[in-house]
């Protein structure tokens, strides 16, 4: 029979928590945002060097090529893009994400590759309509196209 | 598990040491800023499994923030929490991911995980996490196929058409009744709230 053993550890970081003396929740979160806002601009100026990377893989993938880079970053662009505050640019890389897992079920999907390329290139635009309806009209194709993807 | 905070509580990390290991170096140093902002001085970065591994190794750690989802990703997590000769085994384990299919959800989970947080990382999101690991009281399992915190979050009975192993095994199918109905006291009696040792 198979040795099991079940023990309960120290718990290293439960000080952190018992500590009187530490920052308050709303001092961490502000001062967390705040790092992360001054360094916006290296983010993006990041972002918008694999989200082109990213674009030109797909506009040359092929049926049956390995898409692992693909996937890799179209995750990056799911969380750099979020930081930065460009969701509609997140979710259109989720969907990406999700059409490359089904691809990789052995079924290729070119064109629909190629509609998510050009959808992630219009949302990293800014709306110069100040109206979000284009890009939620967008964000609803992506997952029109993921959904009827998925064997 | 609501996604609230508590804002008049507080946090020291100035001693905790973190390592964080993403192929992302832009989402790496996102993990960083945060961190910071939380007062933590002793980040770790690193962007493949061998730096993570000698990191892990020579450093007294408090929290290991990671993606699992590059080379060797999930082999490193249940190294870290089996194989390393370090000392770091039980100590918190947060898995990010950009894309939280079930299927990596699950190996996350089964490789060690104490908990998978998706990116974008939200700051609150991940305070919360890390609060959650250090408040929790979940014990650690070695078994031969996994070595990490309890992974039985609730008890879902044994599988359908099994007795199950223990005498106070209940089956989730409602056997025929052999009893007349309860009345509204006996099940009155069933849902006052009582303390339970788990």
């Amino acid at each position: 029979m198979s040795k099991v053993r079940v023990f309960t550890p120290e718990n290293r970081l439960a000080r952190a928590f018992k500590d009187p003396n530490g920052l308050l929740y709303k001092q961490a979160l502000d001062r967390a945002s705040a790092n992360v806002a001054a360094k916006r601009d290296t983010y993006l100026a990041a972002l918008d060097i694999k989200l082109e990377a990213l674009v030109d893989r797909v506009r040359q993938h092929s049926a049956g090529a390995a898409s692992d880079m693909l996937y890799f970053l179209a995750q990056d662009v799911i969380a750099d893009a979020g930081v930065c505050g460009l969701r509609e640019l997140s979710l259109a890389a989720h969907s990406l994400c999700d059409l490359l897992v089904s691809e990789g079920r052995g079924v290729s999907f070119a064109a629909a590759l190629r509609v998510h390329a050009d959808a992630l290139m219009a949302l990293r635009q800014p709306d110069p309509s100040g109206r979000n309806n284009h890009r939620a009209a967008i964000l609803a194709g992506l997952a029109r196209i993921s959904q009827k993807c998925d064997p | 598990m609501a996604a609230t905070l508590d804002f008049s509580a507080r946090v020291n990390l100035r001693r905790a040491s973190v390592l964080v290991l993403d192929r992302n170096t832009q989402a790496a140093d996102v993990v960083r800023q945060i961190l910071a902002g939380f007062g933590v001085r002793d980040v770790h970065l690193a962007d493949n499994v061998d730096e993570a591994r000698k990191l892990f190794s020579q450093n007294t750690l408090e929290l290991l923030i990671l993606d699992p989802m590059l080379e060797g990703g999930f082999d490193f997590l249940r190294w870290a929490r089996r194989e390393s000769s370090s000392d770091n085994h039980c100590i918190a384990m947060i898995a990010t991911m950009g894309h939280q299919t079930a299927e990596n959800v699950r190996a996350a989970r089964d490789a060690g995980a104490n908990f998978i947080v998706a990116k974008p990382l939200a700051a609150d999101v991940l305070l919360q996490r890390i609060e959650w690991v250090a408040r929790e009281s979940r014990q650690f399992v070695v078994a031969p196929n996994y070595a990490g915190p309890d992974r039985r979050f609730k008890n879902e009975g044994p599988p359908v058409g099994t007795d199950g192993r223990r005498a106070d095994d209940l089956s989730l199918e409602a056997p025929t009744a052999s009893q007349p109905n309860m009345s509204q006291f006996e099940v009155d009696e069933l849902f006052k709230p009582q303390k339970v040792a788990l």
